[in-house]
């Protein structure tokens, strides 16, 4: 049985590929990582946008909504009256936990943290995408 | 910098996952808070109807949220010791109580009672009592702001 498929494969004549084959292959090859990195591009604009908005949205509330608080004149007491502080520690941890812009501050972070983990893929498919080489 | 952050990927993953975990904490925390002001505005109106049926009740429960109850910052508007009433920032009013363990300090030096009034900018850390007073524990004077 081998014996005859060894005669088979050495009676047909040997086919050669076309000319230019192998370009084509990785031409399209390259064309289709292309357009998949353009899809990525698009994909990832929007929430980089919507990210970027809420960074900002979140950092401008949060700078605004502590200056409206005393958050700031609390933590200022860690300095001017450590030993006081370390013995009221209870009511000085709630008090400012309680000046705490929460709502922006959930904002702020959220919106950081859909920036840090969708910017490098937004970046590599930018460098995919609109590489002509 | 952040050039170097996103071509070091360990970096990067500890960066997200830090940043994940804080998210979380502020949403389950904030979570908190909105269950706890739904459920404390819920038996605030369970007793303001309560009372409605004997006379015209109290007021309203406050919107946007808490108040501040363990500190205040601001400047003194009125003294009637032992009590004194505190403006803040957000032009909330606080009535403070000063008992005989409150610390007042001033710069370096403790003060009494007696050295602060009205238009002083000071900074309480306390807690709360059941008269709605902030009972403080430490009273620190500041010099007034420089817009002020």
């Amino acid at each position: 049985m081998e014996d005859r498929y060894r005669r088979l494969f050495s009676e047909l004549p040997t086919i050669g590929a076309p000319i230019g084959l192998k370009g084509a292959i990785l031409e399209r090859v390259r064309l289709e990582e292309r357009q998949a990195a353009q899809r990525g591009v698009f994909a990832t604009v929007p929430v980089l946008l919507a990210s970027f908005g809420g960074m900002v949205w979140g950092a401008i509330a949060a700078v605004q909504a502590l200056s409206q608080s005393g958050f700031g004149h609390y933590v200022s007491l860690i300095f001017s009256d450590t030993g006081s502080i370390v013995s009221l520690w209870y009511p000085f941890a709630l008090s400012i936990v309680e000046s705490l812009p929460l709502f922006a501050l959930t904002v702020l972070v959220g919106a950081l943290l859909a920036f840090v983990s969708s910017a490098p893929y937004a970046a590599r498919s930018a460098r995919r995408a609109f590489s002509f080489v | 910098m952040i050039d170097n952050l996103f071509k070091q990927p360990g970096r990067l993953r500890t960066l997200i996952y830090s940043l994940a975990g804080l998210f979380l904490a502020l949403l389950v925390f904030q979570a908190g808070m909105y269950a706890g002001y739904r459920k404390a505005a819920f038996s605030y109106g369970m007793g303001a109807a309560y009372y409605s049926a004997f006379d015209d009740g109290p007021g309203h429960f406050p919107r946007g949220g808490f108040v501040e109850a363990h500190g205040a910052a601001g400047k003194i508007i009125s003294m009637h010791l032992p009590t004194f009433v505190l403006e803040g920032p957000d032009n909330l009013e606080k009535v403070v109580l000063i008992d005989d363990d409150t610390q007042i300090r001033h710069f370096r030096e403790t003060a009494s009672s007696s050295d602060l009034g009205v238009d002083d900018f000071v900074v309480v850390i306390g807690e709360p009592n059941t008269d709605a007073q902030i009972t403080a524990k430490l009273i620190r004077i500041l010099p007034p702001p420089p817009q002020q």
